[in-house]
Protein backbone atom coordinates (compact mmCIF):
# COMPACT_ATOMS: atom_id res chain seq x y z
CA UNK A 1 0.00 0.00 0.00
CA UNK A 2 0.84 3.24 -0.67
CA UNK A 3 1.41 6.16 1.62
CA UNK A 4 -0.97 8.60 1.75
CA UNK A 5 1.56 11.56 1.32
CA UNK A 6 3.10 9.95 -1.74
CA UNK A 7 -0.53 9.84 -3.36
CA UNK A 8 -1.13 13.71 -2.41
CA UNK A 9 1.77 14.17 -3.66
CA UNK A 10 0.78 12.34 -6.89
CA UNK A 11 -2.16 13.73 -7.19
CA UNK A 12 -1.14 17.30 -6.99
CA UNK A 13 1.51 16.60 -9.70
CA UNK A 14 -0.97 15.09 -12.20
CA UNK A 15 -3.40 18.12 -10.78
CA UNK A 16 -0.35 20.73 -12.07
CA UNK A 17 0.24 19.22 -15.40
CA UNK A 18 -3.53 19.05 -16.43
CA UNK A 19 -3.86 22.43 -15.63
CA UNK A 20 -0.36 23.03 -17.43
CA UNK A 21 -2.44 21.75 -20.68
CA UNK A 22 -5.57 22.96 -20.11
CA UNK A 23 -5.03 26.58 -19.49
CA UNK A 24 -3.24 27.36 -22.16
CA UNK A 25 -6.03 25.41 -23.94
CA UNK A 26 -8.99 27.24 -22.27
CA UNK A 27 -7.34 30.75 -22.73
CA UNK A 28 -6.39 30.55 -26.35
CA UNK A 29 -10.00 29.04 -27.36
CA UNK A 30 -11.54 32.26 -25.63
CA UNK A 31 -8.84 34.16 -27.36
CA UNK A 32 -10.15 32.50 -30.59
CA UNK A 33 -14.45 33.11 -29.68
CA UNK A 34 -13.40 36.58 -28.79
CA UNK A 35 -11.36 37.49 -32.34
CA UNK A 36 -14.26 35.68 -33.81
CA UNK A 37 -16.98 38.09 -32.49
CA UNK A 38 -16.02 41.27 -34.78
CA UNK A 39 -16.67 39.11 -37.83
CA UNK A 40 -20.47 39.63 -37.05
CA UNK A 41 -20.90 43.01 -37.85
CA UNK A 42 -20.74 41.39 -41.71
CA UNK A 43 -18.17 44.19 -42.24
CA UNK A 44 -15.90 43.69 -45.10
CA UNK A 45 -13.11 45.40 -43.28
CA UNK A 46 -11.25 42.00 -42.28
CA UNK A 47 -7.81 41.44 -44.13
CA UNK A 48 -8.97 37.72 -44.06
CA UNK A 49 -12.12 39.13 -46.02
CA UNK A 50 -10.26 40.95 -48.02
CA UNK A 51 -7.66 39.16 -49.65
CA UNK A 52 -10.67 36.76 -50.64
CA UNK A 53 -12.90 39.50 -51.77
CA UNK A 54 -13.76 37.81 -55.21
CA UNK A 55 -15.22 34.72 -53.06
CA UNK A 56 -17.24 36.67 -50.91
CA UNK A 57 -18.97 38.00 -53.78
CA UNK A 58 -20.60 34.52 -54.11
CA UNK A 59 -23.67 34.53 -52.00
CA UNK A 60 -22.87 30.25 -51.19
CA UNK A 61 -19.41 30.97 -50.05
CA UNK A 62 -20.10 33.84 -48.03
CA UNK A 63 -23.33 32.25 -45.99
CA UNK A 64 -20.58 28.79 -45.49
CA UNK A 65 -17.98 31.39 -43.93
CA UNK A 66 -20.41 32.93 -41.54
CA UNK A 67 -21.77 29.37 -40.47
CA UNK A 68 -18.34 28.00 -40.27
CA UNK A 69 -17.23 30.63 -37.89
CA UNK A 70 -20.05 30.54 -35.82
CA UNK A 71 -20.12 26.57 -35.93
CA UNK A 72 -16.21 26.59 -34.66
CA UNK A 73 -16.48 29.20 -32.34
CA UNK A 74 -19.80 27.53 -31.37
CA UNK A 75 -17.85 23.91 -30.94
CA UNK A 76 -14.70 25.40 -29.35
CA UNK A 77 -16.81 26.59 -26.92
CA UNK A 78 -18.87 23.64 -25.80
CA UNK A 79 -15.89 20.96 -26.10
CA UNK A 80 -14.63 23.09 -23.26
CA UNK A 81 -17.28 22.14 -21.03
CA UNK A 82 -17.11 18.92 -22.17
CA UNK A 83 -13.86 17.44 -20.61
CA UNK A 84 -14.54 19.53 -17.43
CA UNK A 85 -14.39 16.39 -15.01
CA UNK A 86 -16.54 18.19 -12.53
CA UNK A 87 -19.27 17.87 -15.22
CA UNK A 88 -18.63 14.60 -16.14
CA UNK A 89 -19.27 13.66 -12.58
CA UNK A 90 -22.08 16.09 -11.21
CA UNK A 91 -23.34 17.66 -14.05
CA UNK A 92 -24.27 14.69 -16.41
CA UNK A 93 -26.88 16.35 -18.07
CA UNK A 94 -25.30 19.40 -19.07
CA UNK A 95 -22.49 17.09 -20.62
CA UNK A 96 -25.29 15.14 -22.68
CA UNK A 97 -27.00 18.29 -23.77
CA UNK A 98 -24.05 20.10 -24.32
CA UNK A 99 -22.75 17.32 -26.59
CA UNK A 100 -25.92 17.26 -29.00
CA UNK A 101 -25.47 20.44 -29.52
CA UNK A 102 -22.02 19.88 -30.67
CA UNK A 103 -22.91 17.05 -32.70
CA UNK A 104 -25.54 18.53 -34.40
CA UNK A 105 -23.39 21.82 -35.08
CA UNK A 106 -20.39 19.67 -36.74
CA UNK A 107 -22.29 17.38 -38.50
CA UNK A 108 -24.96 20.15 -40.24
CA UNK A 109 -23.01 23.17 -39.92
CA UNK A 110 -19.13 23.07 -39.48
CA UNK A 111 -18.05 19.76 -41.36
CA UNK A 112 -19.99 20.65 -44.61
CA UNK A 113 -19.73 24.63 -44.78
CA UNK A 114 -15.86 23.72 -44.42
CA UNK A 115 -15.80 21.43 -47.40
CA UNK A 116 -17.36 23.42 -49.36
CA UNK A 117 -14.85 25.98 -48.44
CA UNK A 118 -12.08 23.75 -48.52
CA UNK A 119 -12.23 24.57 -52.66
CA UNK A 120 -10.62 27.78 -52.12
CA UNK A 121 -8.33 27.28 -49.51
CA UNK A 122 -5.02 29.46 -49.33
CA UNK A 123 -1.72 27.41 -50.94
CA UNK A 124 -1.35 24.36 -53.00
CA UNK A 125 -3.10 21.19 -53.87
CA UNK A 126 -1.92 19.51 -51.16
CA UNK A 127 -3.49 22.54 -48.28
CA UNK A 128 -6.85 22.06 -49.96
CA UNK A 129 -6.73 18.63 -50.00
CA UNK A 130 -5.88 18.87 -46.30
CA UNK A 131 -8.47 21.17 -45.67
CA UNK A 132 -10.79 18.43 -47.36
CA UNK A 133 -9.59 15.51 -45.23
CA UNK A 134 -10.24 17.74 -41.93
CA UNK A 135 -13.50 18.60 -42.82
CA UNK A 136 -14.01 14.33 -43.55
CA UNK A 137 -12.15 13.80 -40.55
CA UNK A 138 -13.87 16.00 -37.94
CA UNK A 139 -17.20 15.00 -39.28
CA UNK A 140 -16.74 11.02 -39.22
CA UNK A 141 -14.95 11.15 -35.88
CA UNK A 142 -17.81 13.19 -34.15
CA UNK A 143 -20.48 10.29 -36.10
CA UNK A 144 -18.68 7.93 -34.89
CA UNK A 145 -18.60 9.60 -31.50
CA UNK A 146 -22.53 9.93 -31.35
CA UNK A 147 -23.00 6.02 -32.24
CA UNK A 148 -20.79 4.55 -30.17
CA UNK A 149 -22.55 6.16 -27.04
CA UNK A 150 -25.90 5.65 -28.41
CA UNK A 151 -24.76 1.93 -28.39
CA UNK A 152 -23.49 2.76 -24.31
CA UNK A 153 -19.64 2.08 -25.30
CA UNK A 154 -18.53 4.36 -23.25
CA UNK A 155 -14.75 3.95 -23.78
CA UNK A 156 -15.10 4.20 -27.99
CA UNK A 157 -17.47 7.03 -27.24
CA UNK A 158 -14.34 9.28 -25.34
CA UNK A 159 -11.48 8.21 -28.02
CA UNK A 160 -13.61 9.37 -30.63
CA UNK A 161 -14.77 12.47 -29.24
CA UNK A 162 -11.11 12.91 -28.11
CA UNK A 163 -10.22 13.11 -31.97
CA UNK A 164 -13.04 15.02 -33.11
CA UNK A 165 -11.84 17.61 -30.21
CA UNK A 166 -8.61 17.76 -31.92
CA UNK A 167 -9.68 18.33 -35.08
CA UNK A 168 -12.12 20.97 -33.96
CA UNK A 169 -8.94 22.80 -32.30
CA UNK A 170 -6.31 22.91 -35.27
CA UNK A 171 -8.01 26.20 -35.72
CA UNK A 172 -6.52 27.38 -32.29
CA UNK A 173 -2.96 25.57 -32.71
CA UNK A 174 -2.81 26.48 -36.28
CA UNK A 175 -3.05 30.23 -35.41
CA UNK A 176 -0.19 29.50 -32.63
CA UNK A 177 2.37 28.02 -35.17
CA UNK A 178 1.42 30.88 -37.50
CA UNK A 179 2.60 33.78 -35.01
CA UNK A 180 5.12 31.61 -33.45
CA UNK A 181 6.71 31.18 -37.15
CA UNK A 182 5.80 34.73 -38.23
CA UNK A 183 8.09 36.20 -35.16
CA UNK A 184 10.58 33.95 -36.56
CA UNK A 185 10.47 36.31 -39.82
CA UNK A 186 9.10 33.43 -41.84
CA UNK A 187 7.00 34.45 -44.99
CA UNK A 188 3.38 34.10 -44.89
CA UNK A 189 2.44 31.85 -47.28
CA UNK A 190 5.36 29.15 -45.91
CA UNK A 191 4.01 30.03 -42.05
CA UNK A 192 0.66 29.46 -43.40
CA UNK A 193 1.68 26.49 -45.01
CA UNK A 194 3.71 24.91 -42.47
CA UNK A 195 1.70 26.04 -39.76
CA UNK A 196 -1.06 24.45 -41.13
CA UNK A 197 0.11 20.72 -41.21
CA UNK A 198 1.83 20.68 -38.27
CA UNK A 199 -1.56 21.73 -36.41
CA UNK A 200 -3.65 19.39 -38.46
CA UNK A 201 -0.71 16.04 -38.06
CA UNK A 202 0.30 17.26 -34.33
CA UNK A 203 -2.97 17.70 -33.05
CA UNK A 204 -4.17 14.25 -34.37
CA UNK A 205 -0.50 12.45 -32.78
CA UNK A 206 -1.66 14.49 -29.71
CA UNK A 207 -4.95 12.82 -29.52
CA UNK A 208 -3.53 9.27 -30.16
CA UNK A 209 -0.89 9.75 -27.77
CA UNK A 210 -4.09 10.77 -25.38
CA UNK A 211 -6.12 7.77 -26.88
CA UNK A 212 -2.63 5.35 -25.95
CA UNK A 213 -2.38 6.59 -22.30
CA UNK A 214 -5.82 5.91 -21.23
CA UNK A 215 -6.57 2.82 -23.49
CA UNK A 216 -2.89 1.54 -21.66
CA UNK A 217 -4.27 1.97 -18.03
CA UNK A 218 -7.81 -0.04 -19.28
CA UNK A 219 -6.05 -2.38 -20.52
CA UNK A 220 -4.07 -2.94 -17.24
CA UNK A 221 -7.23 -3.33 -15.56
CA UNK A 222 -7.53 -6.79 -17.17
CA UNK A 223 -4.21 -7.68 -16.10
CA UNK A 224 -4.82 -7.37 -12.59
CA UNK B 1 -31.74 8.98 -35.63
CA UNK B 2 -30.59 7.32 -38.69
CA UNK B 3 -32.70 10.01 -40.42
CA UNK B 4 -30.64 12.27 -38.64
CA UNK B 5 -27.23 10.95 -39.52
CA UNK B 6 -28.55 10.71 -43.37
CA UNK B 7 -29.16 14.17 -43.60
CA UNK B 8 -25.58 14.67 -42.04
CA UNK B 9 -24.06 12.63 -44.77
CA UNK B 10 -26.44 14.06 -47.52
CA UNK B 11 -25.08 17.37 -46.50
CA UNK B 12 -21.88 16.67 -46.37
CA UNK B 13 -21.91 15.02 -50.12
CA UNK B 14 -23.93 17.77 -51.52
CA UNK B 15 -21.07 20.19 -50.32
CA UNK B 16 -18.44 18.35 -51.63
CA UNK B 17 -20.51 18.13 -55.38
CA UNK B 18 -21.35 22.07 -54.83
CA UNK B 19 -17.64 23.25 -54.05
CA UNK B 20 -16.37 20.81 -56.97
CA UNK B 21 -18.62 22.15 -59.49
CA UNK B 22 -18.18 25.90 -58.07
CA UNK B 23 -14.84 25.40 -58.16
CA UNK B 24 -14.92 24.33 -61.87
CA UNK B 25 -16.69 27.15 -62.77
CA UNK B 26 -14.16 29.26 -60.94
CA UNK B 27 -11.48 28.04 -62.49
CA UNK B 28 -12.19 30.02 -65.86
CA UNK B 29 -12.78 32.88 -64.30
CA UNK B 30 -9.97 35.31 -63.97
CA UNK B 31 -10.20 36.74 -60.82
CA UNK B 32 -10.05 33.53 -59.18
CA UNK B 33 -7.12 32.42 -61.06
CA UNK B 34 -5.05 35.78 -59.14
CA UNK B 35 -7.20 35.04 -55.82
CA UNK B 36 -4.03 35.16 -53.14
CA UNK B 37 -1.65 36.39 -55.74
CA UNK B 38 -1.78 40.13 -54.28
CA UNK B 39 -0.92 38.44 -50.85
CA UNK B 40 2.18 36.57 -52.14
CA UNK B 41 3.53 39.30 -53.31
CA UNK B 42 3.31 41.37 -50.34
CA UNK B 43 4.69 38.42 -48.63
CA UNK B 44 7.83 38.68 -50.88
CA UNK B 45 8.37 42.65 -50.39
CA UNK B 46 8.22 41.88 -46.63
CA UNK B 47 11.09 39.42 -46.65
CA UNK B 48 13.13 41.63 -48.76
CA UNK B 49 13.01 44.40 -46.01
CA UNK B 50 14.48 42.18 -43.75
CA UNK B 51 17.33 43.52 -41.03
CA UNK B 52 20.78 43.55 -42.56
CA UNK B 53 23.94 44.75 -41.05
CA UNK B 54 24.59 48.78 -40.68
CA UNK B 55 28.28 50.14 -40.79
CA UNK B 56 28.90 52.23 -38.25
CA UNK B 57 32.05 53.87 -39.01
CA UNK B 58 34.88 54.46 -36.27
CA UNK B 59 37.86 56.59 -37.38
CA UNK B 60 40.70 56.72 -34.80
CA UNK B 61 43.15 59.40 -35.02
CA UNK B 62 46.22 58.62 -33.41
CA UNK B 63 48.71 61.74 -31.80
CA UNK B 64 51.18 60.84 -34.97
CA UNK B 65 47.78 61.28 -37.14
CA UNK B 66 47.51 57.35 -38.35
CA UNK B 67 44.25 56.79 -39.15
CA UNK B 68 42.61 53.48 -38.53
CA UNK B 69 39.42 52.44 -39.38
CA UNK B 70 37.28 49.92 -37.44
CA UNK B 71 34.12 48.54 -38.63
CA UNK B 72 31.52 47.46 -36.26
CA UNK B 73 28.52 45.49 -37.34
CA UNK B 74 24.93 46.12 -35.77
CA UNK B 75 21.37 45.45 -37.17
CA UNK B 76 19.90 47.85 -39.82
CA UNK B 77 17.46 47.61 -42.66
CA UNK B 78 18.66 47.09 -46.06
CA UNK B 79 16.68 50.53 -46.79
CA UNK B 80 18.41 52.39 -44.04
CA UNK B 81 21.54 51.29 -45.04
CA UNK B 82 21.46 52.27 -48.43
CA UNK B 83 20.23 55.92 -47.25
CA UNK B 84 23.00 55.77 -45.58
CA UNK B 85 25.83 54.85 -47.84
CA UNK B 86 25.01 57.81 -49.70
CA UNK B 87 25.16 60.44 -47.03
CA UNK B 88 28.45 58.63 -45.62
CA UNK B 89 30.74 61.67 -44.20
CA UNK B 90 34.13 61.32 -42.22
CA UNK B 91 34.75 64.10 -40.32
CA UNK B 92 37.81 63.55 -38.87
CA UNK B 93 38.65 65.76 -35.06
CA UNK B 94 42.05 66.83 -35.06
CA UNK B 95 43.71 66.71 -31.60
CA UNK B 96 44.59 70.27 -30.37
CA UNK B 97 47.43 68.42 -28.64
CA UNK B 98 48.88 65.93 -29.35
CA UNK B 99 49.08 65.32 -25.54
CA UNK B 100 45.62 66.15 -24.56
CA UNK B 101 43.80 64.03 -26.64
CA UNK B 102 45.59 60.56 -27.41
CA UNK B 103 42.63 59.15 -29.79
CA UNK B 104 39.16 60.78 -30.97
CA UNK B 105 36.71 58.03 -32.36
CA UNK B 106 34.26 59.61 -34.78
CA UNK B 107 31.10 57.76 -35.65
CA UNK B 108 29.10 58.38 -38.39
CA UNK B 109 25.33 60.10 -38.61
CA UNK B 110 23.12 57.15 -39.02
CA UNK B 111 19.56 56.51 -38.75
CA UNK B 112 18.60 53.05 -37.90
CA UNK B 113 14.92 51.68 -38.70
CA UNK B 114 14.39 49.31 -36.97
CA UNK B 115 10.96 46.93 -37.34
CA UNK B 116 9.89 45.51 -33.52
CA UNK B 117 6.96 43.20 -33.84
CA UNK B 118 4.60 44.13 -31.65
CA UNK B 119 2.34 40.70 -30.24
CA UNK B 120 -1.51 41.67 -30.59
CA UNK B 121 -4.50 39.59 -29.96
CA UNK B 122 -5.41 40.34 -33.49
CA UNK B 123 -2.63 38.24 -34.94
CA UNK B 124 -4.67 35.07 -33.69
CA UNK B 125 -5.95 35.10 -37.08
CA UNK B 126 -5.66 33.10 -40.07
CA UNK B 127 -5.56 36.05 -42.12
CA UNK B 128 -1.65 37.54 -43.15
CA UNK B 129 -0.10 38.91 -40.84
CA UNK B 130 0.69 42.45 -42.34
CA UNK B 131 2.35 45.48 -42.07
CA UNK B 132 0.14 46.89 -39.72
CA UNK B 133 0.64 45.20 -36.82
CA UNK B 134 4.94 46.01 -37.26
CA UNK B 135 6.03 48.72 -34.83
CA UNK B 136 8.67 51.43 -36.37
CA UNK B 137 10.91 52.70 -34.30
CA UNK B 138 13.42 55.13 -35.19
CA UNK B 139 16.62 55.54 -33.18
CA UNK B 140 18.99 58.33 -34.31
CA UNK B 141 22.56 57.09 -34.28
CA UNK B 142 24.23 60.06 -33.50
CA UNK B 143 27.11 59.82 -31.01
CA UNK B 144 30.36 61.36 -30.64
CA UNK B 145 33.04 59.76 -28.70
CA UNK B 146 35.75 61.32 -27.15
CA UNK B 147 38.53 59.35 -25.12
Amino acid sequence: MQNSRILTLQQSVRFFFSMLFWVPVAAFSLLLIYNTLPYFSFSKDFSFIQERSVLFQQKLYNASFYIHIFAGAFCIATALIQFLRFILKRARKIHIWSGRVYVFVVLFLGAPTGLYMSFWAKGSFAERALFMFMAIFWFITTLNGLTTILKKNVLAHKNWMIRSYAMAMTAVTFRVYHIFFYLMDWDHLHNYEISLWISVLGNMLIAEYFIFRRSKAYLKTFHS
Amino acid sequence: MKTFLYAGAVLMVGASIYGFIDYKKSTHNKAFQNLYKETEAVSETKTNAQPTDEKTVVATLTPDAKKTMVVKTEPVTAEAKKRNNEKMTINLIEPKTSAEIKSTEVKLKTTAIKKKKKISTKLFSRAALDERYIEKEIIPVDTLKHQ
